[in-house]
């Protein structure tokens, strides 16, 4: 599978977890914060699912103000730690 | 505090510091790549609330839509606008969470029950409010009748851990202790903090000694969240690697206010604020090896009473508050004062679209929250005076 492919089931999992009913099919350019309703708990857990999933770990001091703007911009950042 | 190890995290902060017009005045004269520990406490000014309230706006370095918005609990009268990023809540929120695990074993899908006021989304405040893995328990009725109910949902809930004001714990600790009640048999909690007031030393002896399980006790604010966490040892500990702490006004045995800058909060960064609790640095080491941080005075609660009826005031910030939400620039300062049991005082610094409708919910929204024989007064003010971590905004009689 494909790691976009992927990101998206993690997205999707995570926030079914946290009760949040995502009524679309998510799309690259959807806003995680803004379109998807993630609050900062649901990041959190997300970029954990993440780290285990495609064994990488993700330092806070690289994570930028926009990493979250999209699941095209999450994407890239996963591919370049891969 | 290592300064060299934080220098570097405070120059990038002073240089996006100064995109926001607050800091483009306080800060023009810095010359950030010299900057020493000394020119940094010699030369930027402290920061208080009443350098930036009703303009904290003037404090944003980015016009990303992703702000997230919050208000303080307006313990000093005046409720503040703080506002944090994406990255910064992200880092925030992960912290604790780590915190959390290394202390109790706890994750985020971990359920809990919490102590509350009100949901600040939409001011609802039943007693009982079930969300997301949340059991929710008013503060706005403690009375023994009413902590019965909440005994009886918590172990039927089955919570993993509880979140709670150190007050509302210790009154339902209280509660418990005197019913002969056993908590660890009935719904066995792995894990407990406290946060948003002082954690007294006889309040953390009864809740320990009664639920049987070691208290964590989490200091922070809204502007900046977690400050510090409690260790396995039960002592204070900074997380250093987020904050830059300093203590100014200290006395001779090295008590002081608390001033702290946020290294991680490049959206509204918050450069030697000033956040008043009174605090040392022990001289001791702690057993985990970090350095020690007693907090002498701040934040503490005294609860209101009416007959048997006993509840957290907070009940009156909520009035406040929803008054404001509704009719923006309305209140602009409280204090509420108990004058013999039934009779409450309102002490109010109006805004500008204050009007006799706005009094009449007012004291509408405020008698619904209080047994049927309280009385309440409302007395306008022009200002009311306060000095940060003396300030009560709640005085029983």
């Amino acid at each position: 599978m494909v790691v976009s492919e992927r990101l998206i089931q993690i997205v999707n999992q995570t926030a079914q977890e946290n009760g949040v009913e995502i009524e679309k099919t998510i799309t690259p350019e959807d806003n995680i914060v803004d379109s998807l309703n993630f609050d900062s708990i649901m990041l959190v857990q997300l970029v954990i699912e993440i780290e285990d999933e495609f064994n990488i770990e993700i330092d806070d001091e690289l994570i930028e103000q926009d990493l979250f703007d999209s699941v095209e911009n999450l994407e890239k950042f996963i591919l370049e730690k891969l | 505090m290592q300064w060299e190890e934080q220098r570097t995290k405070i120059v990038n902060l002073i240089m996006i510091a100064k995109k926001s017009p607050l800091y483009e005045r306080r800060l023009r004269l810095i010359n950030e790549v010299n900057l020493t520990e000394e020119k940094f406490k010699k030369d930027i000014p402290i920061l208080y609330k009443k350098d930036f309230i009703g303009i904290e706006d003037q404090l944003l370095t980015k016009t990303t839509s992703n702000k997230l918005l919050e208000y303080t609990s307006g313990s000093t009268g005046y409720p503040l606008k703080c506002y944090k990023g994406i990255k910064e809540r992200f880092i925030k929120a992960k912290d604790l969470w780590e915190l959390r695990k290394k202390n109790g074993g706890i994750e985020k899908k971990d359920k809990y029950t919490m102590f509350y006021a009100f949901a600040e989304d939409d001011f609802s405040a039943e007693l009982i409010n079930e969300r997301e893995g949340v059991l929710y328990l008013s503060m706005f009725d403690m009375s023994d009748k009413v902590l019965e109910i909440y005994y009886r949902k918590i172990i039927e809930y089955k919570p993993k851990w509880f979140f709670s004001v150190p007050s509302a714990l210790f009154v339902f600790a209280s509660f418990i202790k005197k019913m002969g009640y056993d908590p660890k048999t009935d719904f066995d909690l792995q894990y407990m903090e406290t946060s948003g007031e002082i954690l007294h030393d006889y309040q953390k002896q009864l809740i320990e000694e009664v639920f049987n399980t070691k208290v964590f006790n989490h200091y922070g604010s809204r502007e900046v969240w977690c400050l510090a966490m409690s260790c396995k040892y039960g002592n204070m500990h900074i997380l250093d690697k987020r904050f830059y702490c300093e203590i100014v006004n200290v006395s001779p045995d090295g008590t002081g206010e608390l001033v702290v800058t946020d290294l991680y909060n490049e959206t509204w960064p918050l450069i030697r604020y000033y956040l008043g609790d009174i605090v040392r640095f022990s001289e001791k080491k702690c057993s985990c090896g970090k350095q020690i941080l007693d907090i002498k005075g701040g934040r503490s609660q005294e609860y209101i009473r009416i007959g048997d009826w006993i509840a957290n005031p907070i009940l009156f910030h909520y009035v406040v508050i929803k008054m404001n939400s509704q009719n923006g620039d309305a209140i602009r300062q409280f204090q509420i004062i108990q004058e013999s049991e039934v009779e409450i005082r309102i002490k109010l610094v109006i805004g500008s679209t204050w009007n006799s409708n706005i009094a009449e919910q007012f004291i509408t929204e405020t008698r619904s929250k209080l047994p049927s024989e309280a009385s309440v007064k409302v007395q306008l003010e022009d200002f009311i005076s306060f000095q940060s971590s003396k300030f009560k905004y709640f005085i029983s009689y």
